[in-house]
């Protein structure tokens, strides 16, 4: 290339280079300070006030840590204001579980199928797949809510199951396909030479190798059902069935002066789990853990 | 054959939760139906009914402007976060672990903190505000306020997108970075030319799964503005969720949702039509 004529400053060499180097590492880390600061702020503050006195949350100015720090809002937190947690906890452990369960299952299925067999209408069924991906939640949620309440499945756990059930998410469907077209198809045809048939081949041959996408993938089903306040809205009313998010804010609402100390500490201990869960997965799985997948797209 | 049996569950997941109900709401947009008595045909009741709802163009209003708001967080400024994030240095992995962190908070809860946070009488910064002599402000309060705050609180939430990134951005040769270098480019010059275009599939991405998430927001209206003040923040899904659940006018909701579906899918469609001429695909031959 011959660009003479380029406005850009002359490469600078030497002390000045080495000198504007330093100083645009410098100007690297304060932004990273800063947008660190930003971001960890409201989350302390939301375990600086979970760890405050009761009706003493918000003196002004607020120290650095809490004074007197309350350990006990542990304890405290979980039996709630006016409805004790554990039995919300105990229905958000079973949707966000086997809602996870089922939906990995089916979308591994499906995602095998779609990477692995050829079969009519394949192609078809793939495009579907991913224009559902922009499907927004709301759009089917009435149809949904009317047909689980003329089959009396509003305000028991399959209402929010049941759909991850069949198929699991159109996104889970897309990660795993888009996974198992970059395991080498030497495998399937090893395992065919050893009679195994395509189930057996799935599950004993690629499933072992899908670990890491199955676990990102798991993760964030986990976190969305977990923190899922439309969904349990719409298809719970009843204590039955309703989920963590709607204790808490019953609990958060119960009082005129809302608790704020056990609201913020029922919160802590709701995402404490998965957070920590997260971070040692980040761990296991160095880069980018969570859309290995997608690397082949 | 067997091909069937594995996507069985997905066959008919796909029937009976995804277009059985799209097809069953655009049928139910065009009655009227409220559950308890039978559902009688209006014809194009409701979709007139939407046009003439202040309610209704409100709601689609104050949506875009959030949705603005949300994709210059969601897809511009998370690219430059990640970018941050991805030079080489001490001190990196906690920076990526501290930028996902919020987005782990259930947005319910990070609803009531930030209305604390800014409460008009009580808050920590009308109290900061004082304390520097500057005038009080009334944040969600205050009508003219009240939605860019809540579009300025998605900042939090771009953690998602920030990982997408950040693997993006890692996948990208580094030689392609040394050969540019070498013919002396900027900072800026190596951004437009390797950064921008290597990226632009997840970019894509981003910017897809974005439009998705943020014509649906509901939690923090629900939660904590109520669609208030003055329905600045009545967004398109709380309008759903009031007209379906609380007034059980099930055919304008299912109108009102179809709508939604439609310029969902219109958006994200126009995008990938013009995905040809700014997105760059390495290694494929099209």
């Amino acid at each position: 290339m011959t660009a003479p004529a380029r406005l850009s400053p002359p490469v600078p060499t030497g002390n000045l280079a080495q000198r504007l180097q330093q100083r645009r590492k410098i100007l690297w880390y304060l932004s990273m300070v800063f947008i660190a600061l930003v971001m960890i702020l409201p989350v302390y503050y939301m375990v600086y006030l979970a760890f405050s006195e009761l009706g003493k949350e918000f003196v002004f100015p607020p120290g650095i840590i809490p004074d007197p720090i309350k350990f006990e809002n542990v304890l405290r937190a979980p039996e709630g204001t006016a409805t004790p947690l554990w039995g919300y906890a105990k229905n958000s452990i079973l949707y966000a579980g086997l809602g996870t369960l089922g939906a990995l299952v089916a979308e591994s299925m499906a995602g095998f199928a779609l990477a692995r067999m050829r079969f009519p209408g394949r192609n078809v069924l793939f495009a579907l797949t991913v224009g559902m991906l922009i499907m927004p939640f709301v759009a089917t949620i009435i149809p949904k809510f009317l047909l689980f309440s003329r089959i009396g499945l509003v305000d028991t756990y399959w209402a929010l199951i049941l759909p991850w059930w069949f198929g699991g998410s159109p996104y889970g469907i897309f990660l795993m396909r888009q996974f198992f077209l970059t395991i080498p198809r030497e495998f399937d045809e090893a395992a065919l030479i050893d009679g195994a048939g395509p189930w057996r081949t799935m599950w004993l041959v690629l499933m072992p190798q899908a670990v890491p996408v199955l676990v990102a993938l798991g993760m964030l089903h986990f976190a969305y059902f977990w923190n899922d306040l439309l969904g349990p809205l719409v298809f719970c009313q009843t204590r039955v069935c309703k989920t963590l998010p709607q204790g808490i804010l019953a609990n958060y609402q119960a009082t005129w002066d809302p608790q704020w100390a056990m609201f913020m500490m029922s919160t802590v201990l709701m995402v404490a789990p998965v957070a920590v869960v997260f971070i040692l997965a980040q761990r296991r799985f160095k880069q980018g853990f969570l859309f290995s997948g997608l690397g082949g797209r | 054959m067997v091909a069937y049996g594995f996507l069985a569950p997905w066959i008919i997941g796909l029937a009976v939760f995804y277009l059985g109900p799209i097809g069953a709401s655009a049928v139910l947009s065009f009655t009227d139906y409220n559950i308890i008595s039978p559902a009688e045909f209006t014809g194009f009741d409701n979709y007139e009914k939407m046009i003439t709802d202040g309610e209704f163009v409100q709601a689609l209003k104050v949506t875009l402007y959030y949705t603005a708001f949300f994709l210059l967080m969601y897809v511009v400024l998370s690219l430059f976060v990640a970018m941050l994030a991805n030079r080489p240095g001490r001190g990196t992995g906690l920076f990526r672990l501290v930028v996902f962190l919020p987005s782990l908070i259930p947005l319910f809860a990070a609803a009531v903190l930030w209305g604390w946070i800014f409460n008009t009488d009580f808050g920590l910064i009308n109290y900061i505000l004082d304390e520097i002599g500057l005038p009080r402000q009334g944040f969600f309060q205050s009508p003219e306020q009240a939605l860019p705050l809540v579009g300025m609180l998605t900042f939090w939430s771009i953690g998602s997108a920030f990982l997408v990134y950040l693997s993006g951005l890692q996948s990208i040769p580094i030689h392609l970075y040394e050969a540019i270098t070498v013919d002396g480019a900027s900072a800026v010059r190596r951004f437009w030319h390797v950064t921008l275009p290597m990226l632009s599939p997840v970019i894509l991405f981003n910017l897809i799964i974005g439009i998705v998430l943020s014509f649906q927001v509901f939690d923090i209206a629900w939660v904590l503005t109520d669609g208030g003040p003055a329905n600045r923040t009545l967004f398109w899904v709380l309008l759903i969720y009031r007209r379906a659940f609380q007034d059980f006018e099930m055919g304008y909701a299912s109108a009102l949702s179809w709508v939604l579906f439609i310029v969902v899918a219109g958006v994200t469609g126009l995008i990938f039509r013009t995905s040809r001429w700014w997105v760059h695909y390495e290694g494929r031959t099209r």
